[in-house]
């Protein structure tokens, strides 16, 4: 589908960004080019679409070679996602989600058919959304927006530029959960930078690691994590992720350190907006100093809102049972969690004060990958740990 | 962003209208009020033009090698009525104006047919400004600074033309520029000059003083009504029409000094007579024109010409 | 000089007639018509600019050098260089000075296009014309938008500079009003330009707005 040949990157004499690289990347495929910053994995991404030209080599897309193709040409059939989204602050939605469509001369109504369709696949509904305009969505939605422009086309081939990297952790994870599911059923083939190796593990079919303009191994997330080639791919994958059991593996390192929070005073309707805007379904509830006093469900503000009286988040949170701190083990963690009814462990010092949240799914996810570094990873069992916990608003809703 | 644009706009017009209420109703100067002397310093002030601030000089400098007093000259006074305000509040102590200008502006007079001669227009003055100011007119200095029809020195070799009157036959074919005051004069103004005359001019165009010439020279327009000391005149080499008629209202140049100070300082009118009647309008037009046109310094220009007639 | 508006009124009366005729003579020869030229050379202009480096220089350049002539030397060499007297070196001058504003918004509006907005064009496969026409004019557009309005309004201002060469407008009173000491007269033509400027000012603000890609209005 795509092929590099010997393809070299020379900004300025004897500096290379990308050196004789060669790979074949099948239909279908989803290869994840990880790497520190400055190893050239973006440069190689951008030499597809032809943002950039090669120095030296050749690419192939369908054995076509991508220099006789015009760039714009090209580029409409292919997907670009980029980090900073880049959705166009004066299109609606509907617009931006069908530009590729309007570029390539598709006439409005079959547009808006597909635009609809796309809108619902990921779960907006159209009729609210394809007239509103991307500053009206927080960041996660606006980037599901940017994927959704990918799409439009239905391109064979998408690049996906550090996709992920501006939003906050949780919505990351909800993300790269909906991208695996979309991939699942639309078996694109996929570019993917990234230089987050937990992403690059959760989401490749295959991983390219490279370092200064390089490739330095080439192969699946398990036989990566199995035959690392050298100590920097050790390094790089991170030495917990072998080498230690859960014994050893602290909360605070896998905890999420910003939940969403709320103080008792807040009325209800404040905390289910909060809830929303944040796409989850609870909320914890710390007073001015910062101590846990309890946990406010998505259904419990519901109910506070139904019941007409103006509650506040003091008077419908429910006391937690379960609890952590930050220096107890991730095996210490799993057994709390057992017990714990919301499927999360809030993080509390000595003091009682909220240090940080754990969820079911990264909990799982570290254990998974802790105690079963090789195995393969079943990404429908995950998907389901995952939204357990963390739901997208549009499914609740 | 848009709410500092607002701002921005509205300063700028509040900025504008301010501005021209300052300029049209004072000099926007503030002097420190004082004796008739400034701590023993002369204030002399002037106008915000050539001729004005070149006479200055030559007093203030003639003053200060003689007299040894320090003069202060203040320039840049917008109108005449400024400037005598300035010396009504004793900020000022001496000035050089126009018969003309105080008989019509301060003194509130109208230029009818008998007062168009030049010495009974200056006793007037002279006298009432000893009356009602206790201000002492000195003797003219010699040359009459009056409004002046001129044309290219070419137009008129052309047209033959000599006097004011030799304009009104070729008048429907020409444009003529003046200052737009000056067309909303009465009695002096454009409309009794025309009718003076007979002119009948296709264009009569207003526009700024410092611009007719530029415009005259270009061929723009083929009169203008100018003054008749302008260094331009020599300089852009355009030909004065004598005012055959008299319609022009005299105006001589001449030194207002406050009697209280010049008595104090008597010897002041010894230092000075020697200016006193001895420019005519070329020699003054000349050393305009070295301001006006060669852009020199009127202080520098009052040096070399107190040198050269052995003043100083 | 008393002013008081009885007094403003009776010079009103006076020259009612040609106070109308002035008040459209500055609005539409020395405002709208010098503007309107300006953007019809500062946009394009700008925009070029802000591809082109060369052009960048020798046209902001140029445009500053402009505003740095006082208005009376500007026409002066106006008249030298054979623009006549009348109108049409004043239209010119206050075309000159209304190049900078316009041409400096254009060019800074289209800069300030987000990076990320340009790439993702490029990436999405627009061409340079339409990532012009459907990305960086409608997202500059506010600020060119603005750069109109500044010139409209400091043109209002300047245009009494029209008076100096037989050019008309407001400034034929506030000229003559200040070479007469008339107050009343210069206030007949200032009092006007201001509000002029003000009503310019809400008016193009407004449609400012009204134009705006709504999902860029704040």
């Amino acid at each position: 589908m795509v092929k590099f040949e010997n393809v070299s990157k020379v900004y300025s004499p004897g500096t290379y960004a990308v050196r004789s690289l060669n790979l074949e990347i099948a239909k279908g495929e989803l290869v994840v080019l990880v790497g520190p910053s400055g190893c050239g994995k973006t440069t190689t991404l951008k030499m597809v679409n032809r943002l950039i030209e090669p120095t030296m080599g050749r690419i192939f897309i369908n054995g076509q070679d991508i220099r006789y193709v015009n760039p714009a040409k090209l580029r409409r059939q292919i997907g670009y996602v980029i980090q900073q989204i880049g959705l166009f602050p004066h299109m609606t939605i509907a617009q931006n989600v069908g530009l590729v469509l309007r570029l390539l001369n598709v006439p409005k109504k079959e547009r808006d058919k597909r635009v609809d369709a796309l809108l619902e696949m990921v779960g907006f509904d159209p009729k609210i959304y394809r007239n509103r305009y991307p500053r009206e969505l927080s960041g996660g939605q606006q980037q599901r927006i940017g994927v959704l422009r990918a799409l439009a086309a239905d391109p064979e081939i998408i690049l996906m530029d550090e996709p992920f990297g501006a939003l906050d952790p949780i919505t990351r994870e909800q993300l790269q959960d909906e991208l695996k599911k979309l991939q699942n059923s639309l078996h694109k083939t996929i570019i993917f930078v990234t230089h987050d190796m937990d992403e690059a593990i959760k989401l490749a079919d295959r991983i390219v690691v490279m370092r200064e303009g390089e490739i330095v191994q080439v192969g699946t997330p398990e036989e990566l994590l199995r035959n690392p080639a050298n100590d920097f791919i050790r390094e790089f994958i991170g030495k917990k992720r072998f080498l230690r059991s859960p014994e050893e593996v602290l909360v605070a390192e896998i905890m999420v350190e910003d939940p969403v929070t709320g103080h008792p005073e807040v009325g209800a309707a404040e905390a289910f907006q909060r809830m929303q805007r944040h796409q989850v379904n609870s909320m914890l509830v710390v007073d001015e100093r910062g101590i846990l006093k309890g946990i406010l469900t998505l259904r419990g503000v519901q109910k506070g809102i139904q019941s007409g009286e103006r509650k506040k988040a003091g008077e419908l949170m429910e006391p937690v049972t379960e609890t952590v701190t930050p220096h107890e083990t991730v095996l210490a963690a799993a057994r709390y969690m057992a017990k714990s009814k919301y499927g999360l462990l809030p993080v509390v010092d000595e003091r009682g004060i909220l240090k940080g949240l754990l969820t079911n799914a990264s909990l799982i996810n570290t254990l998974v990958d802790v105690l079963w570094p090789a195995e393969e990873i079943d990404p429908k069992g995950e998907d389901k740990n995952g939204s357990n916990s963390i739901e997208l608003m549009g499914n609740l809703s | 962003m848009q709410l500092k644009c607002k701002l921005l706009n509205l300063t700028f017009v509040t900025f504008i209208l301010g501005g021209l209420l300052l300029t049209g109703c004072g000099p926007g100067l503030t002097e420190e009020k004082g004796a008739a002397l400034n701590g023993g310093k002369l204030v002399i002030a002037s106008q915000n033009y050539a001729e004005p601030q070149i006479l200055s000089e030559m007093i203030k400098q003639l003053l200060e090698a003689k007299l040894h007093i320090a003069v202060d000259h203040k320039r840049n006074f917008q109108g005449s009525t400024a400037v005598h305000q300035a010396m009504e509040a004793g900020d000022v102590q001496m000035y050089v104006s126009y018969t003309g200008t105080q008989f019509t502006g301060i003194l509130g007079m109208k230029v009818t047919e008998e007062w168009k001669d030049r010495r009974k227009v200056y006793e007037y003055v002279r006298d009432r400004f000893h009356e009602k100011y206790k201000v002492k007119v000195f003797e003219p200095f010699g040359f009459n600074n009056t409004y002046a029809l001129a044309v290219r020195r070419e137009t008129a070799e052309k047209l033959n033309l000599k006097k004011a009157s030799d304009l009104a036959p070729h008048s429907k074919n020409m444009a003529i520029a003046t200052d737009p005051t000056f067309q909303e004069r009465k009695g002096d103004g454009w409309d009794d000059l025309a009718k003076t005359y007979g002119y009948n001019f296709k264009k009569v165009v207003g526009m700024a003083y410092d611009l007719m010439y530029q415009a005259l020279k270009s061929g723009d327009v083929d009169a203008a009504v100018a003054y008749s000391t302008d260094g331009r005149i020599p300089a852009y080499d355009l030909v004065i029409l004598e005012d055959d008629r008299k319609f022009f209202p005299p105006y001589d140049a001449v030194l207002f000094m406050k009697e209280e100070v010049l008595q104090q300082n008597p010897e002041v009118e010894k230092i000075i007579a020697p200016l006193i009647g001895s420019f005519t309008e070329e020699t003054i037009a000349k050393l305009n024109s070295r301001v006006d046109v060669e852009k020199k310094e009127p202080a520098e220009v009052a040096r070399e010409y107190l040198k050269e007639k052995g003043l100083l | 000089m008393e002013v008081t508006l009885s007094s403003l009124w009776a010079t009103y009366l006076e020259r009612s007639a040609k106070f109308w005729l002035l008040t459209r003579e500055h609005f539409l020869l020395l405002v709208v018509l010098p503007v309107t030229m300006a953007a019809a050379v500062a946009i394009p202009l700008g925009i070029l600019a802000s591809k082109q480096r060369w052009i960048q220089v020798t046209s902001l350049a140029f445009a500053n050098l402009m505003q740095t002539i006082p208005s009376l030397a500007l026409l002066a060499i106006l008249i030298a260089l054979g623009a006549g007297i009348g109108n049409k070196p004043a239209i010119i001058a206050l075309f000159l000075y209304s190049l900078l504003p316009i041409l400096r918004n254009t060019y800074t509006g289209i800069k300030n296009v987000d990076n990320a907005l340009l790439e993702a064009a490029r990436g999405m496969g627009m061409t340079a014309t339409q990532i012009l026409i459907m990305v960086e004019l409608p997202l500059a557009f506010p600020v060119i938008m603005a750069g109109i309005r500044t010139a409209a309004v400091i043109c209002v201002g300047l245009a009494t500079l029209a008076a100096f060469v037989g050019g008309g407008g407001l400034g034929d009173f506030i000229v003559t009003g200040l070479g007469m000491v008339n107050n009343n007269l210069t206030l007949l033509g200032a009092i006007p330009a201001a509000v002029m400027a003000l009503l310019l000012d809400y008016i193009l603000g407004k449609l400012e707005y009204w134009l705006t890609p709504r999902g860029l209005r704040i």
